[in-house]
């Protein structure tokens, strides 16, 4: 799996995509990971079919005992399926999610790990230097769902909001974004079900300060092209499936 | 290879768990039929009066068979599912410990592979451990199976006074020898089901014993 440093100031986030592993007929995702002295955190880890692929990436950056805290944006399979098969190597980790998914992800096999329920209003976390914001992302698609935003690193981890489904070996950053919304149209038309879910994270993300907008599949959008793709996902039209 | 046996050893534990369910549901039908069998001989034989007074201490001892073989069942049942949940948990760790050993080989190259080792040991003794328990409870469920066919051990005798005492109910003997009948076939039925249950335990005990890590 491709592991891509997008952020090294004093702690690091790194993108673990582009598996060639990964068998046919399974969407691509993107993993990340925020590495600091005193813990680190895996944002959406991934599914089962991932899980070897991702955990053998990350060894390449940290040790299996140094990661303190998973976050899972919403329940799907494709984020946190792999869970547990991830906490037998993390057995004192701390898994923040949407209260609202937590008897659900339970499913996944999970017995031991912490639970740290995210309220509907959000939360924040500090894992060493880097301060994290838990933002409401609620019917993005998932009924309960919520984004990180690290305030210093300026960057908006966005979930499901800004994927793309591509072809395999995309680039990690959006080169053309014209070209690029095509790729994100259907996707969003057809997994976002509320224009009212989409306004209101909207307003709420264009008061923060973002360099890099980080989904959780396709490419990553970065400087103008984040407000380019704010502008473009306020015109859209979502909820189409609705006759 | 030895993995794909494992899975299979898994299989061999649910099929087995689930036919003991559903032998012993068939054991507790017939207990069931027992006790209602018994409560008629009981009208019959307070109706027939002193003639029948031999045959009341027998339909008591029927009775209490019948209770304890449907309490037996009821705990039996109980401990083939927890057999089944562990034998799913089982396979958590094996297809966990499959997964680690991939990360083991591709990630030979990491600089921080061998933080990994002390997971994938402690999966291991899991795994063990969990090998021995599942072993054990095998056995405690054959014994407590064990404990039906004690219970059901006397029933030929009980058989044969039966038929003596209902010999002896006059115009209510023929009602009480077709009782006396009913149970003799209904404890060989039992004792049948519950060696079959018994049988298919011991295979599945022998798959388990074989598998190493």
């Amino acid at each position: 799996m491709k592991a891509t440093k997008i952020f090294d100031n004093k702690y690091q986030w790194y993108v673990f995509a582009r598996d060639p592993e990964k068998k046919e007929g399974i969407i691509d995702t993107n993993q990340y990971m925020i590495k600091t002295d005193s813990g680190t955190m895996l944002l959406d880890p991934g599914g089962i079919e991932v899980f070897a692929s991702m955990l053998t990436a990350v060894l390449h950056y940290v040790n299996v005992d140094e990661i303190t805290d998973l976050f899972a944006s919403h329940q799907d399979p494709d984020i946190i399926s792999s869970l547990g098969l991830w906490e037998e190597a993390l057995p004192h980790a701390k898994l923040h999610t949407p209260w609202l998914w937590e008897g659900f992800i339970r499913h996944f096999g999970s017995k031991n790990i912490s639970f740290a329920p995210i309220a509907d209003e959000g939360g924040t976390v500090d894992l060493g230097e880097a301060h994290l914001q838990f933002i409401p992302a609620h019917y993005l698609h998932a009924s309960g769902n919520f984004h990180v935003y690290d305030e210093n690193a300026r960057i908006l981890f966005s979930g499901d909001v800004g994927a793309a489904l591509e072809p395999e070996g995309a680039p990690m950053y959006v080169e053309d974004f014209n070209e690029h919304a095509e790729k994100m149209r259907l996707f969003h038309q057809r997994w976002m079900p509320s224009n009212r879910a989409k306004q209101d994270w909207i307003n709420r993300v264009r008061s923060l300060d973002i360099d890099i907008m980080a989904p959780q599949h396709g490419r990553l959008f970065k400087g103008d092209d984040v407000k380019r793709f704010l502008d473009w996902f306020e015109k859209l039209d979502v909820g189409i499936a609705i006759a | 290879m030895l993995a794909k046996t494992k899975v299979n050893s898994t299989e061999s534990i649910l099929i087995t768990a689930a036919t003991v369910t559903a032998e012993l549901s068939k054991v507790r039908n017939i207990a069931k039929e027992m006790s209602i069998a018994v409560m008629n001989a009981k009208a019959i034989s307070h109706r027939a009066g002193e003639v029948a007074l031999g045959f009341r201490p027998i339909t008591d001892f029927i009775d209490e068979m019948a209770q304890d073989v449907m309490q037996l069942v009821i705990k039996i049942s109980r401990e083939a599912f927890q057999l089944s949940q562990m034998a799913i948990e089982r396979t958590h760790l094996l297809n966990t410990e499959q997964q680690y050993r991939r990360v083991l080989e591709n990630a030979q190259d990491a600089p921080y592979v061998d933080s990994l080792k002390p997971a994938v040991e402690r999966i291991q003794k899991q795994y063990r451990e969990y090998q021995e328990i599942l072993q054990k409870n095998i056995v405690r469920l054959s014994l407590l199976l064990d404990d039906i066919q004690s219970s059901t051990k006397g029933s030929q005798v009980l058989s044969t006074t039966s038929r003596v005492e209902a010999s002896q109910a006059g115009s209510f003997s023929s009602s009480l020898v077709v009782v006396a009948e009913n149970l003799e076939q209904a404890t060989d039925k039992i004792r049948a089901h519950v060696k079959s249950s018994q049988n298919k335990l011991d295979n599945v005990l022998e798959i388990i014993k074989r598998e190493k890590l």
